[in-house]
């Protein structure tokens, strides 16, 4: 039983860590994605000259 | 990712240049790959194995089977991206991507000696606004790759709303830095000696708030990677082979 309410007391602290940690995030924290393109290669797979 | 026009030709050699040119791309982590029509010359079915073989994806949202007019490929793709494990103070950690392909209309898109279902490319405005729709719901960015005439794109542009990104393969020349649009629109120039390098900025509800556009000229100064280097001495080894074959006739 003692198992039981450390366990449950455990998952409540680490939820309520991580709403903090979400709630102290700036309200203008960005994050950045990149995409590598390309289009019409052509099958140039040697150099041309 | 990749605007179409990756096909060098047909026949046997055509195929080892493609065979090749995609095995190099998706081992530099390339996944997807818009078709044009120059990419269809050795079959839907040879398409359909280089996707299996070198586990990559091809997307079209106007080419269909001639006689049951059914899509040839999926007409858009949905990838989820994870954060770099690494990345700190960031307000999300996954985001998902909607990637929709379309090309020129071109009517029968191989010769028919091909003893395979015929395909055709349509119009690719017909169904491309009920397609962005579909993606834009599931998606948090929508992301097209175009292949074909600028006109053509221009109008697609005008016409269709809901698209981010845009990336412009066939006459990617036409388009230049003093167009403004309101889909970000990229493009590479000189038959893959540049790689295109696009990073989006996003705030916490995943849209975009500014952009990066560069293109990485591919220079003679630039270290050679082992890999592809061997890549490259296995292509010539086989290329010798094929020919020495086509020549002689044995294998």
């Amino acid at each position: 039983m003692r198992f039981f309410l450390y366990t449950v007391l455990s998952v409540l602290w680490l939820m309520l860590a991580c709403n903090n940690t979400s709630e102290a995030l700036d309200d203008n924290a960005t994050a950045t994605l990149t995409i590598f393109h390309s289009n019409d290669i052509m099958g140039y797979v040697k150099p041309c000259g | 990712m990749d605007a179409g026009g990756f096909g060098r030709g047909g026949g046997e050699i055509g195929q080892l240049y493609t065979d090749y040119l995609v095995k190099g791309l998706s081992e530099i982590g390339y996944r997807i790959f818009n078709l044009s029509y120059r990419d269809y010359i050795n079959g839907g079915d040879f398409i359909k194995k280089l996707g299996k073989k070198h586990d990559v994806e091809f997307i079209s949202s106007n080419t269909f089977f001639k006689d049951t007019e059914k899509h040839f490929t999926d007409p858009f793709i949905l990838k989820t991206v994870k954060a770099n494990k690494n990345a700190q103070s960031i307000p999300f950690n996954r985001i998902k991507l909607g990637i929709i392909g379309a090309c020129d209309e071109y009517g029968l898109l191989f010769s028919k000696q091909l003893k395979e279902q015929m395909l055709e490319s349509k119009p690719p405005l017909a169904e491309l606004q009920k397609n962005i729709d579909r993606v834009r719901k599931k998606a948090d960015i929508v992301l097209f790759l175009f292949n074909g005439n600028y006109k053509k794109f221009k109008s697609i542009l005008d016409q269709v709303t809901g698209i981010d990104v845009a990336v412009v393969g066939g006459q990617y020349y036409m388009v230049t830095p003093n167009e403004t649009y309101n889909t970000i629109v990229v493009t590479t120039p000189s038959l893959g000696k540049y790689c295109g390098w696009l990073t989006l900025e996003l705030d916490r509800n995943k849209k975009i708030v500014s952009h990066r556009a560069k293109k990485v000229p591919l220079k003679e100064d630039m270290k050679d990677d082992p890999e592809m280097l061997k890549l490259v001495q296995e292509f010539d080894q086989a290329e010798k082979k094929l020919q020495h074959a086509q020549i002689y006739g044995t294998k």
